[in-house]
């Protein structure tokens, strides 16, 4: 009589040390990195939370699309339709909604790590709390730096395949544009992104920081225009709360372009709303290693 | 080569000292770090970590520096928090595996490394499921995963059965138990007595910041007391000892003997010479816990 051999055996591989190289503290940075766009992004995680990020660069990608659409069957089709297309010189829908990205993207890079303890993993791994912040920053530049340009980018290379000019031509004759909206997509860029994670320094949660910054951004508008349109002693200087406005005031001034922002009419040039973001990104920056060196 | 080296190690926390004037000198092992709520078992492994500066006196980590060097030591150590540490919305592979790239290990060997060392702890199986779907017991084995990923000399556990049930518990025993025949040594910090005495040969107690015993666990427990059970009367032997150099005492049931030397050749002879009948002979031996609770009686 033959006895089967048993079946289903665990083998146990024991343990295995590690015999390869060891890369250095870059690429440790680029690892933090790299995880805030996927974490952002929602790949590699369940399918809800990819909907609003992904949902969001559609409906942002989506004017882009349409206008080169109607440039491929209307030669003399115009890109100046304020407030209907995506331009280069004007994207009022696209920097609205780079608001609701940035407001959903900077908590979810900083809070979740936070509240879920990963931090005290970062802190015993061969990284600064600086180069953890800085892969942060970098990931939310990435992200939001690419979901301002790529609208754009499809209008760029979409116009320049359907230009009765030529590919080429179209793309030397608007290198310019493309230029002018990278500098204010950075603009755009430092204000949404500072502010943005202020708020996420001291929620614990993505969905009520996302909420507050969003209220926070368009309460400032109010706020400044009734205190500025009131005539108050110091109106003036109270068209500087309002933080969306600035980056829209540097953006006309980059496209040599005449808007409708508040500092504007209380009679502020363009390199005040500059300075104002400045010294946001300065104050966002001294407040964030103030806060996570309490942390460590 | 130690491991660990403190020279006149303090800390305080504004007017709280948590740290001592610690000085301790630890060669490679499993070491247990015991001591009550507050003893100052967590501060020292911030420090270790260098994620904590001391502010008195120094401390190294296989010869470097921690408070100049923290991301050479760190390199070098894992780190498996008693508190939640893990992201819920990831599975159990990809965040090991960016924890060892977190360490600077490559991407590859890291998904590889991840898969192993979470086959290790078990979680083969589980590996790919959200993190938020475990259970306590799965969870702490992915906390040691990660602490182990990055193939470190040294690896520091905070109370690592910390919220287990009984088996949990003994399966992580068993898993730490484990990591010394790796060529891992292992600091295990824990206020659970039984887990250092099951899984440690070196103990360093703190108590209210200071190293109230740092020693082999291999000795601690013995106390030079061997006790003694007859079937037959007590009196005739314990008589027989006493004039053979020996002390005795008699609870009624259990003779304790103590004697210089050669204690259990003694304890032999005066059977054969009384004619006694043995029912148990053993020596005495003590716990940690008896240890660390009669120091404050």
């Amino acid at each position: 009589m033959t006895q089967e051999a048993p079946s289903g055996v665990v083998y146990d591989l024991g343990y295995k040390p590690h015999v390869g190289e060891l890369l250095g503290r870059r690429a440790v940075f680029f690892a933090v990195l790299k995880d805030g766009l996927r974490r952002v992004m929602g790949l590699r995680r369940r399918a809800r939370r990819k909907v609003l990020p992904w949902l969001l660069i559609i409906i942002a990608v989506i004017p882009s699309v349409v206008g080169v659409g109607i440039s491929a069957f209307t030669a003399d089709f115009q890109l100046e339709l304020p407030g209907v297309f995506t331009t280069y010189g004007s994207f009022p829908q696209l920097a609205t909604i780079a608001l609701l990205f940035t407001a959903f993207a900077a908590p979810e890079l900083v809070i979740p790590d936070r509240e879920q303890g990963v931090m005290s993993i970062y802190a015993s791994r061969p990284l600064t709390t600086q180069d953890y912040l800085l892969a942060r920053a970098g990931a939310l530049g990435v992200l939001v730096l690419t979901f301002l340009m790529l609208p754009q980018l499809v209008m760029y290379i979409g116009f320049a395949a359907t230009s009765p000019d030529g590919f080429t031509t179209y793309l030397l004759d608007h290198f310019g544009d493309m230029v002018r909206a990278l500098v204010a997509s950075l603009v755009y860029l430092a204000t949404f992104g500072s502010a943005a994670f202020i708020v996420a320094l001291f929620a614990k949660r993505v969905a009520p920081a996302a909420s507050a910054f969003i209220a926070g951004m368009y309460g400032s508008i109010i706020v400044a225009e009734i205190i500025t349109e009131s005539g108050a002693s110091l109106g003036k200087w109270f068209s500087l709360l309002a933080l969306p406005m600035h980056p829209q005031f540097v953006r006309d001034w980059i496209f040599d372009r005449s808007g409708d922002t508040i500092p504007d009419r209380a009679g502020f040039d363009p390199w005040v709303s500059l300075l104002v973001i400045l010294v946001l990104v300065a104050v966002t920056g001294v407040l964030i290693l103030r806060r996570y060196r309490k942390l460590a | 080569m130690n491991i660990i080296e403190t020279s006149g190690l303090g800390h305080a926390y504004g007017d709280v000292v948590a740290l001592h004037g610690l000085e301790l000198e630890l060669e490679g092992g499993t070491i247990g770090l015991v001591g009550a709520n507050g003893a100052g078992k967590t501060t020292l492994v911030k420090i270790l970590l260098g994620i904590l500066t001391p502010t008195l006196g120094s401390v190294k980590v296989f010869g470097i520096p921690v408070a100049e060097r923290p991301l050479e030591v760190r390199a070098r150590v894992g780190y498996m928090p008693e508190r939640d540490c893990l992201p819920e919305d990831q599975t159990a592979s990809d965040f090991v595996t960016y924890t060892a790239e977190l360490a600077g290990l490559p991407k590859k060997a890291s998904r590889q490394r991840a898969s192993d060392v979470l086959t290790l702890v078990g979680l083969h199986e589980e590996r790919f499921r959200p993190i938020g779907e475990f259970s306590t017991g799965m969870k702490q084995r992915t906390k040691l995963a990660q602490a182990i990923v990055h193939d470190p000399d040294l690896v520091l556990l905070d109370e690592p059965t910390s919220g287990l049930d009984p088996q949990g518990r003994e399966d992580m025993l068993s898993l730490v138990g484990r990591l010394g025949g790796f060529g891992i040594n292992v600091v295990t910090s824990s206020h659970v007595l039984t887990d250092i005495e099951q899984t440690c040969d070196w103990v360093v107690m703190l108590d209210g910041g200071k190293v109230l015993r740092s020693g082999p666990l291999s000795g601690l427990g013995q106390t030079g007391v061997i006790e003694v059970e007859l079937t037959s009367p007590v009196d005739p032997f314990m008589a027989w000892l006493e004039a053979n150099g020996a002390s005795t005492h008699y609870d009624g049931r259990v003779i304790f003997v103590r004697a210089e030397r050669n204690g259990f050749e003694m304890v032999r002879d005066g059977l054969t010479a009384t004619e006694s009948g043995l029912r148990r002979l053993r020596e005495s031996s003590t716990s940690l816990e008896d240890i660390f609770m009669g120091r404050s009686t």
